[in-house]
């Protein structure tokens, strides 16, 4: 087949391409719609937006309307938060101490018949362990006297190591004794120690 | 349609997109963000405004007043406000006739604001010297008394020992602490 074209293909009409100029108009078509659906989304929004700051000023209005409820609480929240840091504070510290009238009346009542306490000392001392700054050992030191002999001693330390809320351990021991003539009388003195509980 | 009659078709599409990308990121999102964020404050506002419709009701009111009472109370349990802190002195002495102490003496020694290196921002203790003379029964009447005082006092350390006087009684030395509001506060 021969192909006769006195223009030299100059002048040949273009030929038509519907599938091409198809996806050409869909393409600029989908443009279109997501330029449409973004422009009502816009507006909506901007709607939207100016009746929430509407409310949002209502509200506003209300809410200084009671302003002195408002006040009221947060001057009641204020100091709930005052008194609430200040009695965690008060409960660190009262771990720091101890009640001495349990372990003198436990000394009162256990002290054998012919045994005198001649002094009693009540010590609180911070631990000297860096670990453990901000705790505190208590302790009793008490001078006893017996003339009834050493086994009065030992059995009223017996009483005490179940009457008294000691610390784990050796916690009550006689620390020192010696000879002491009181009244004309010779009598052995002891120095126990207990360490009590925290 | 050559590919050479295509090409500015595809940089007109491609120009068009490039805008409206840009205007839903540089316009439609921020309004997004700023519609979310508003519904947030207006939720924050709606639970104020209910929780201030509800204080101020008369029953809500008295919950809270009953309850900041309370706290009150629990507080001077074991705090001296400025105004207990004037009558300590008398309260103490109080408990020292009331045991028969008549030599009874109290010096106040100081403050500590710190448990071990951990310093305290509302609460200082002060401390107090008490020297009297007593009987052993009287002394633990005492110390029982003061233990169970309002607000509390702390028997930090003590000493009785035989008064060197002939006589039944022992001599008394002890350190008290009580708890105060730190002057700051």
């Amino acid at each position: 087949m021969f192909k006769i074209d006195l223009l030299n293909g100059a002048e040949l009409p273009p030929r038509s391409r519907p599938l091409r100029i198809a996806a050409a108009t869909l393409a600029f078509l989908a443009l279109a719609v997501a330029a449409t659906f973004d422009a009502v989304h816009v507006y909506g929004l901007r709607g939207e937006l100016a009746s929430r700051q509407q409310s949002l000023v209502s509200h506003d209005r209300q809410i200084a309307g009671l302003a002195d409820v408002a006040k009221m609480l947060e001057t009641a929240d204020q100091r709930r938060s005052e008194i609430d840091a200040s009695l965690a504070e008060v409960s660190q510290i009262i771990g720091t101490h101890s009640t001495w009238s349990p372990a003198l009346v436990a000394l009162a009542v256990n002290l054998p018949k012919g045994t005198t306490i001649t002094e009693v000392l009540a010590k609180r001392e911070e631990q000297k362990n860096a670990l453990q700054k901000g705790r505190y050992d208590h302790s009793l030191l008490m001078g006893v006297i017996s003339p009834a002999g050493a086994a009065a001693v030992e059995q009223f330390m017996q009483a005490l190591r179940s009457a008294l809320p000691l610390r784990p351990g050796d916690s009550i021991r006689i620390i020192s004794q010696r000879h002491q003539e009181i009244e004309g009388r010779e009598v052995q003195y002891y120095v126990i120690e207990c360490r009590l509980k925290p | 349609m050559t590919v050479r009659s295509a090409t500015p078709l595809l940089v007109v599409w491609g120009l068009c997109l490039a805008v409206l990308a840009a205007f839903h990121l540089a316009y439609v999102m921020p309004q997004e963000r700023a519609l979310a964020a508003r519904r947030d404050q207006i939720r924050t506002k709606a639970e104020r405004f209910d929780l201030l419709t509800k204080a101020k009701s008369p029953r809500e009111q008295e919950r809270i007043k009953t309850r900041q009472e309370e706290l009150e109370r629990e507080y001077a349990a074991f705090v001296f406000g400025s105004e207990e802190m004037g009558k300590l002195d008398f309260a103490i002495r109080g408990v020292a006739e009331k045991n028969g102490l008549p030599d009874f003496s109290a010096r106040h020694v100081g403050t500590t604001s710190a448990i071990g290196t951990t310093k305290l921002k509302h609460i200082v203790q002060r401390e107090m010297v008490l020297s009297f003379t007593s009987d052993f029964p009287s002394f633990l009447h005492f110390v029982n008394e003061l233990e169970r005082l309002q607000p509390i006092v702390f028997v930090n350390q003590f000493t009785i020992r035989s008064a060197p006087a002939k006589s039944a009684k022992l001599a008394c030395d002890m350190e008290c602490s009580v708890l105060c509001q730190s002057e700051g506060k």
